[in-house]
């Protein structure tokens, strides 16, 4: 029977490692959103993986920053799949769009700017709480993709960078 | 915000005259040799990129566009011309993801063009456009049959068949308008780079419009336009004309300045492209690249496909130097006011059969040196602060003295005098709240005409202005009452003056 809750435990803390503890994911039914603060500089995004999330604290974003800078360090895209990200802020009942980007070629690199100014604003007016933290989503689009050919699809960002002035 | 007049439009910020010229070498010869008639004439026939859609003149311009990539495509392979070969040059050089991205494709269609007007023997040959927003499908005439259509890249060169529809959220109108809203440079065309794929520096970084609309139709047609070999399939050519008409319209349209960082303005892109005889093509810097939309080569449409705005005064050479810095300099424009009579009150008008009828107390006397010909000044209808429909389902026709002017009162009726869109809807996803528009509308035209065929004392008590709300799609509209801020008339030289410069 302990060698039973070892092994269970063990399996447990695996998984945990597994998941990284700094970027947490949408849970299967793709409703709740908890995420973790991460320091991580790098964040792998795959097709059975397609949501990344970044917790912030609204004070240490909104009224401070206008420009969102995110880097994709890496593509692996054997098959050439189309890719598509969404990125928007949202808390645990509201989605915020900032804006979309694709990759040309679908498997380039590349930094994307993005102004933050209207999804903030929107934050602002809308978000009844200023104390709990908003997620910054990342969601790869699948539509039109079947998960066979998108298998080995790997995408690789950098920690998401915040600057501009807020005005 | 597009401001467009059915049959002559004008932009408030920019009274440019509406011709342009075959190629900048020559405006620039004939400048230097006096022979500047010569040039506007030249500049007033310019070819016309169509928006591909069902209709005789943009039908043409895809017959004649299949006959040239027909044409390139027996070309022999050592001739550079070639459509194989024109397919490397983007191979080996294009820039992405950098400031390059929009003057780079802007001279590479630039010469493609002038290929193809070469080999279909049709100088007047414009490129037709892929309007992306409106459509989000691949056009029928890029499809089999017949089986050897030269605009098809063959089986498994496409992934996209002629059922997809691209993403709304990622190339609708709304998503495109908001992005041409954006005031920076760095963020709509791309960030500071020192080479087209540079290996030490700055990477650059990829504006909105490269980053979404552009790359992700790459990305929904695949096969060849998947990867940097994309120009053999026929529709990147007329997917490129689109994302070069949404730099024109940020630019020019919406009058946001280009950098005059001169790592950009001077770099020069000689070499990388072959004109129409089949040589390296020359003088090509970025700076060249800013006057084509001008010069060389028009847009029958804005991006919401209304009709184009660029139709402006530009009477000699310094007004054409003016424009030229503008345009290079992105600077501003303010329109010279000279009699100036207010409406001074609000007005509200439903959106009905009826139209909203003001009068504007102005003396006719004030404007007789211009109803008789003996000066060029116009006089001009600025409707003010006007709100926007909740829902983009009508437009306005303006008439003067035509109180009985409706939705069904034909445009060539001798009281119409112009009419205007809204661009955007009060909901669009912006930076802010949007302002209320302005509207300006050249009445001098109908104030002549009706000058010589209705009595005089029509209008003793000023200038009826009629206002008729049309819906755009022939349904009944959501909207229901529009407001007007203010309604003046003012006579203006239609002079460039130059806020920026000194």
């Amino acid at each position: 029977m302990r060698s039973m809750v070892y092994l269970f435990l063990c399996v447990c803390l695996l998984q945990c490692a597994n998941r990284g503890n700094s970027v947490s994911k949408e849970n299967a039914a793709g409703s709740s959103i908890a995420c973790t603060p991460t320091n991580q500089e790098m964040n792998e995004m795959t097709f059975n993986d397609p949501n990344l999330l970044f917790s912030y604290s609204p004070d240490s974003v909104i009224k401070k920053y206008s420009i969102l800078v995110l880097q994709v360090t890496q593509v692996i895209n054997p098959q050439n799949i189309p890719v598509t990200i969404f990125i928007s802020f949202s808390d645990s009942v509201t989605k915020w769009p900032v804006g979309n980007f694709s990759l040309y070629p679908a498997d380039r690199p590349g930094e994307f700017r993005f102004r933050l100014t209207s999804a903030f604003e929107k934050i602002q007016t809308e978000k009844k709480s200023d104390k709990k933290n908003i997620c910054l989503q990342l969601s790869l689009n699948k539509e039109n993709i079947e998960a066979k050919e998108a298998d080995k699809l790997k995408i690789y960002f950098g920690k998401p960078v915040f600057t501009g002035n807020f005005d | 915000m597009l401001n467009a007049n059915e049959t002559d439009g004008y932009d408030r910020r920019k009274f440019i005259y509406d011709t342009s010229l075959t190629s900048l070498s020559f405006l620039f010869l004939s400048m230097l040799t006096g022979g500047c008639e010569d040039a506007f004439s030249q500049i007033g026939s310019r070819p016309m990129r169509r928006m591909i859609r069902n209709n005789t003149a943009a039908n043409q311009a895809v017959d004649l566009y299949r006959t040239a990539v027909r044409a390139m495509k027996n070309l022999y392979p050592n001739d550079r011309r070639n459509w194989t070969r024109q397919a490397e040059i983007h191979l080996n050089y294009c820039p992405h993801g950098n400031w390059f991205f929009f003057p780079w494709h802007r001279a590479y269609l630039f010469q493609f063009e002038k290929i193809c007007q070469r080999l279909t023997g049709d100088p007047t040959f414009g490129l037709p456009y892929w309007n992306w927003c409106m459509t989000g499908s691949i056009p029928a005439a890029y499809w089999p049959p017949p089986a050897n259509n030269a605009l098809y890249p063959g089986d498994g060169n496409r992934v996209a068949t002629s059922s997809s529809v691209a993403n709304p959220a990622a190339v609708g109108l709304s998503v495109v308008d908001a992005m041409c809203n954006e005031p920076d440079f760095t963020l709509f065309a791309g960030g500071n780079t020192n080479g087209l794929r540079p290996e030490y520096g700055p990477q650059g970084s990829y504006g909105n419009i490269e980053r979404g609309p552009h790359n992700y139709i790459h990305g929904f047609v695949r096969g060849f336009m998947g990867g940097f070999r994309s120009p053999l399939d026929p529709i990147f050519w007329n997917h490129h004309c689109m994302v070069d008409l949404c730099w024109y319209e940020w630019s020019v349209t919406r009058n946001h300045a280009n950098t005059n960082d001169l790592r950009w303005k001077n770099f020069d892109m000689s070499g990388n492209f072959c004109d129409e005889n089949g040589n390296a093509a020359t003088d090509l810097t970025v700076l060249a690249t800013l006057l084509m939309p001008i010069l060389s080569y028009q847009y029958e449409t804005g991006i919401d496909a209304t009709p184009a705005v660029m139709k402006e005064m530009m009477k000699n050479k310094a007004d054409l130097e003016k424009m030229k810095t503008i345009i290079q300099e992105g600077s501003s424009v303010e329109l010279k006011k000279n009699i100036q009579v207010p409406l001074k009150r609000a007005v509200e008008f439903s959106v009905s059969e009826r139209p909203l009828s003001e009068t504007i107390p102005a003396d006719l006397r004030d404007f007789s040196a211009i109803l008789s010909g003996t000066s060029s000044d116009r006089i001009l209808l600025s409707i003010k602060n006007m709100t926007q429909p909740a829902a983009n389902d009508v437009f306005i026709r303006v008439f003067v003295n035509k109180p009985d002017a409706n939705p069904q009162t034909p445009i060539d009726d001798p009281h119409y005098a112009g009419s205007f869109y809204f661009f955007t809807h009060a909901s669009s996803d912006h930076h802010g709240p949007h302002p209320k528009p302005d509207f300006i509308v050249d009445i001098t035209k109908t104030l002549k005409q009706l000058q010589s065929t209705e009595k005089m004392d029509n209008f003793k008590g000023g200038v009826m202005i009629n206002l008729v709300a049309v819906p755009i799609t022939g349904v009944a509209p959501e909207t229901k009452t529009l407001r007007i801020g203010d309604l003046e008339l003012f006579t203006s030289p239609v002079v460039l003056k130059l806020m920026d410069l000194k």
